[in-house]
Order: structure tokens, then C-alpha cells, then sequence
């Protein structure tokens, strides 16, 4: 357990996750790009489609547990969903490959308030044109993907929040 | 000499010259990685940076056992010359500079030729065929770096291990190459080594 302590904190240590990047956003799909329809559970079971998220931008973030730089973003997103919870914007999770005690696990140290749904095959991040973790979807109220960002992002950050808030209808 | 002879010598002065010029673009440093204690290195010009770091095998296989890799199979990969790699678009936000990265470019110079490393897609065919689970297989995957990867931000970065394979001489050379909006960079990395 030690050893794997010292690799995440040397993963950590590399002075990329997490830092604080000046926040960019361009367009990625332009024009934009149906996002793939799926449907998945979160930790209370409940089912969670992309239909459901119609009508409101979507964060889609995928991620895994044992992904240092995802780990190191989250406190940053959960931060970002306690100013757009109410203001019409969603946010999802999508764990890549593991089971809800793994996803359980993580939210006892790392407290998360919105919905973090299982990719348990990993069928829907194959779908998704997803080259590595973590990587996050920006989707426009029609369920079309508009940004895309790979890495870590301090997701609090207004300058990002704000191109978000502007593709609400 | 005729003006099309000195064009000519012109030319391929050019073309000599232009990859060294390239070599010469980035600077590369060594660090350390406080909790490990092992150096790595670090890669960087005006629109890339790439950190390769060393792992201990018994990082490799801390990680590995816990992803639910049998331990013949985690010692296979921890033999293998495990790094971790990432990979970061560090451009001017104002310059729209794409980054390509394609892992079957880069090569390793030393020993017997340039070898190119193998790939994540073989590695999990072998590891498949072996008996891992898929739920392993699928922490591979996404634990290791992609094979190709673009990064059009600025701050997109990738990150995942790399697999360099058993080598045979203490050191290694490795020849890195990537692509700024479709133009290809090369960078040799030298010295580098398998810690245990």
C-alpha cells in the first residue's frame, strides 16, 4: 500500500495535474458533434441517460479513481458544480472501469456532490472518441459536443464557467 | 560554378541542416521526482513539454496487482521498462497550435538499431490471450499512454505509462517525434535507464 502511496505521489509530483492552466477554451466541434446517447448508473442506482440532459450544457468528465490527474481536478469540479448547480448547467462524472465500492471508496476522501455515473465495461468511453484520462466534454443544450479538454482543469475557474454559461439557451 | 549547381549545394545544406536545427529546438533537463528519488527527464520548446519518468518495478507492480492482474502477469509488465510519460501543448494560447503525438514514431536508438516500441493494442492482445481479466485489461488501457494523441489547447496534456521493453544495455537512446500543426519534430533523449 506504501509503494503505491509513493507512485501516485510521485505521479503527483510531476508538476502538471492540477496546476492551474489559463483557462482556453476553442471551440473543438465546429460545428458541433452529437455526443453518443448512453445510459449508466450512478452509486444509488439511479439511471442516468443523455437524454435527460436536454435543455441544459452538459460537463461530461471521465475518469478512474487511480488517474492521479483526475483525482487532483475533482475537488475543483465539485467547487465549479456549487456555482452552476443552480443556474441551469449539468455535470456528470463517468468512471471508466470500475465498481461502485472503488467509486464509493473515492467519495469518502474526496467529496463529490454531483452525479458520478459507472462505465463498468467501459463501453460508453470506447464510444466516446476518448484517448486518455481524464477528459472532459463540454455538450450544448442539444446534446452536441462544443469543447473538449484533455488533463486536468481548475474547473472553478470563471473565464471557463462563463464560455459554459454562455451556450445555455 | 553554374548558378543551378550552387542552388543545388544550397538545397541540400538545407536539408542537412534542417534536422539539426530541430534536434537543437528543445531543451532537455534532468529532475527529480521527490518521492521516488529517481531523476527524469524533461523535454521542452516553445509548443511541447514531455516529461519521461522512471518507475520502480515495485510501483509497476503495486499498481497493476491492484488493477487485478495476476502476479505472473504484473511482473511481466513490470519487466518491461515501465515510464511514466506526460505530455503537455505548451503553446502561445493565441497561436491555435495542434500537437500530435504518435508513439509508433518514436524509436529507441541504442543496442541493436532503432526499434520502435511496441504497442499498447499488442501489449493487451498478449495480456488477453494470457488470462487477465477484463476489468484489468481495461485499467491497462487506459493507464497507459494512447498511441496517438492530439492536443489542441493550450494546457491539454496526456499522461500514462509507457512500456519500453526489456532491454539489453544498461542505457538507452530514445528518438522522440511529434507534430506541430502537421510538421514533424525530432528530439533524441539520451542515457536513459530500467530502474528496479
Amino acid at each position: 500500500m506504501k509503494i503505491l502511496q509513493i507512485f501516485v505521489a510521485s505521479l503527483m509530483c510531476l508538476g502538471v495535474f492540477g496546476k492551474s492552466h489559463a483557462a482556453q477554451l476553442t471551440r473543438e466541434f465546429d460545428p458541433p458533434f452529437p455526443a453518443q446517447a448512453f445510459s449508466l448508473i450512478d452509486l444509488d442506482e439511479n439511471v442516468h441517460t443523455l437524454a435527460d440532459f436536454k435543455g441544459k450544457p452538459l460537463i461530461v468528465n471521465f475518469w478512474a479513481t487511480w488517474c492521479p490527474p483526475c483525482r487532483a481536478e475533482m475537488p475543483s469540479m465539485e467547487r465549479a458544480w456549487q456555482k452552476i448547480e443552480s443556474e441551469g448547467i449539468a455535470m456528470i462524472g463517468i468512471n471508466v472501469g470500475e465498481d461502485f465500492d472503488q467509486v464509493f471508496g473515492f467519495t469518502a476522501d474526496i467529496d463529490v456532490s454531483f452525479p458520478l455515473l459507472l462505465d463498468v465495461d467501459g463501453q460508453v468511453t470506447n464510444d466516446w472518441p476518448i484517448q486518455g484520462l481524464p477528459t472532459t466534454y463540454i455538450l450544448n443544450p442539444d446534446g452536441e459536443m462544443v469543447y473538449r479538454m484533455i488533463g486536468s482543469r481548475e474547473w472553478d475557474d470563471e473565464t471557463l464557467l462563463d464560455a459554459i454559461r454562455d451556450l445555455r439557451q | 560554378m553554374n548558378n543551378s549547381l550552387v542552388t543545388l549545394y544550397a538545397a541540400a545544406a538545407l536539408f542537412i541542416l534542417q534536422p539539426a536545427q530541430q534536434l537543437m529546438a528543445a531543451s532537455i533537463t534532468r529532475h527529480d521526482q521527490t518521492a521516488s528519488g529517481l531523476s527524469g527527464w524533461r523535454v521542452q520548446d516553445e509548443n511541447i513539454k514531455v516529461e519521461l519518468n522512471p518507475l520502480y518495478k515495485d510501483q509497476v507492480r503495486a499498481f497493476y496487482l491492484g488493477r487485478g492482474f495476476s502476479e505472473a502477469l504484473t511482473e511481466r509488465i513490470a519487466d518491461a521498462c515501465v515510464y511514466q510519460a506526460v505530455i503537455e501543448n505548451v503553446s502561445d494560447p493565441a497561436g491555435d497550435t495542434r500537437l500530435e503525438v504518435n508513439l509508433p514514431d518514436w524509436r529507441i536508438t541504442s543496442g541493436s538499431g532503432p526499434q520502435a516500441l511496441r504497442s499498447k493494442e499488442s501489449w493487451i492482445e498478449e495480456l488477453t490471450a494470457a488470462g487477465a481479466n477484463a476489468t484489468a485489461t481495461l485499467a491497462f488501457k487506459w493507464a497507459t499512454f494512447p498511441t496517438q494523441q492530439y492536443f489542441k489547447l493550450t494546457g491539454d496534456y496526456g499522461w500514462g505509462m509507457i512500456l519500453f521493453g526489456k532491454q539489453t544495455t544498461e542505457t538507452f537512446n530514445l528518438q522522440l517525434q511529434w507534430y506541430i500543426d502537421g510538421e514533424p519534430v525530432e528530439q533524441r533523449v539520451t542515457g536513459l535507464n530500467c530502474p528496479d
